[in-house]
């Protein structure tokens, strides 16, 4: 039993270095480079806790460190989805404070739910890193919806990277968020119940992530950001005005 | 108390889209191509969409009918761009969902032409969206039956959220015509009369 927990407890690691070998092995830290660093991060996170784990005073510390961690990370892989995402909308100026006010929106709610929560932490720094991680597993299901609604609405491809991260974490952030109310309705006798689903759901996260990358890679060209013709278009138009008759 | 219904809603939200995701995955159409293209497009009369968007003919309109009969044309029209702009809506999806599958392509010139075509037809999208929004809208609150207000402008419809209609889907023909060539594709005659 004790060794069936451990695999469970500790499963995301060797999962996440797959991934990281994959990412590697396909090129991806050119076209996502912070879902790459968010990725490698995670397997020194979770070497770090690894390490750490009979440790009590300094797990603590790396805990909590690398928590700071995987909230700044998991804002910095959200901008990149949704520039990914969204490239194709960049035209309409009313998307490109979508992002930021977004960010701003979920900080706000999380610090205030984080506020009414009837846990206290230790210190302030604790209560901001718990405030960040929520607002970052926040930014991810808003990601989340937003996204499926763009695809349902105007079936942008979901079989894309960018969508395959952003499933895995929302479902992974929305199980999280889910657990944490749960957690604070309930209080400690809910602890262990809220370590096994968000564990669960982060490693499906990572399934969902490896079932992604490990499909058959499809490089994105640039963009066109001037006229839409391309010059071989001009050069075919250009032809069949030479062989049409002279009015 | 605002917080936690926000908060609430966020998550629930979550495991909806969760749910929509799944019934994408079992109800899309499996892997649509360059035949699965023409036989599901819908013909757009491009002619009538510009004659309901042009605000001279609808202004001539407004000059020659008297009020109560332009309430009831405006009505008409209405219908009839909703129709129009359905259609869009629908042939749109189905090219996007083409470009979908063509974009996971080797060859670098399909692969371009396929972005461009993904492109153009979520712009044409993002204006159904925004035009089906709101004639629903002037449909919803009979805009145009009431008197004391005045009857509701179709020509505003020329551009909705940022987009230009008739530019966008301008657009998306020309971009499906060029995928179609890059492919070439035999119905390419079919193609241009079924958009």
């Amino acid at each position: 039993m004790a060794i069936l927990t451990f695999i469970f407890w500790w499963a995301a690691l060797p999962l996440e270095a797959i991934l990281l070998w994959l990412l590697l092995r396909k090129r991806i830290f050119k076209t996502l480079p912070w879902f790459f660093t968010f990725t490698l991060f995670s397997v020194i996170a979770g070497i770090g806790r690894l390490v750490f784990r009979y440790h009590v005073g300094y797990y603590y510390y790396v805990y909590y460190g690398t928590e700071a961690g995987y909230a700044l990370s998991g804002f910095a892989v959200m901008y990149e989805v949704f520039r990914h995402v969204l490239r194709d909308f960049r035209r309409i100026w009313w998307f490109r404070p979508v992002f930021p006010l977004t960010i701003v929106f979920t900080v706000v709610l999380a610090a205030l739910r984080t506020g009414h929560a009837p846990l206290r932490f230790r210190t302030w720094i604790v209560e901001w890193i718990v405030g960040a991680e929520m607002g970052a597993r926040f930014l991810q299901v808003s990601m989340f919806v937003l996204l499926v609604v763009l695809v349902t609405v105007f079936g942008l491809r979901w079989r894309q990277h960018a969508f395959g991260i952003c499933a895995g974490c929302g479902l992974s952030a929305t199980v999280d968020l889910l657990a944490t109310t749960k957690f604070y309705e309930i209080g400690t006798k809910f602890t262990f119940w809220w370590g096994i689903l968000s564990v669960g759901a982060y490693n499906c996260a990572i399934l969902i992530w490896l079932w992604y990358f490990s499909g058959p890679a499809t490089t994105e060209p640039p963009r066109a950001v001037g006229p839409p013709l391309s010059a071989e278009d001009l050069e075919r138009y250009k032809g069949v005005l030479r062989r049409a008759p002279p009015p | 108390m605002m917080v936690i219904i926000l908060w609430n809603v966020i998550i629930a939200a979550g495991l909806v889209s969760w749910a929509l995701v799944a019934y994408r995955i079992w109800f899309s159409f499996p892997d649509r191509t360059a035949d699965d293209v023409v036989d599901f497009l819908l013909p757009v009369d491009v002619e009538t969409a510009e004659s309901l968007l042009d605000p001279a003919a609808e202004s001539s309109l407004r000059f020659h009918l008297t009020r109560d009969e332009f309430r009831l044309l405006q009505r008409k029209r209405m219908h009839l761009y909703l129709a129009l702009v359905r259609k869009m809506a629908h042939n749109a999806a189905v090219l996007i969902d083409w470009a979908n599958r063509e974009a996971e392509a080797a060859d670098p010139r399909t692969l371009h032409k396929a972005h461009e075509l993904q492109s153009a037809a979520a712009e044409v999208r993002l204006y159904a969206l925004a035009a089906l929004m709101k004639l629903r809208f002037w449909q919803l609150v009979r805009l145009g039956s009431w008197s004391v207000l005045p009857a509701p402008r179709l020509c505003e419809l020329r551009e909705a959220a940022g987009v230009n209609a008739m530019e966008s889907y301008g657009r998306l023909k020309t971009t499906a015509s060029f995928l179609f060539q890059v492919r070439s594709h035999r119905r390419f005659e079919e193609l241009l009369q079924s958009l």
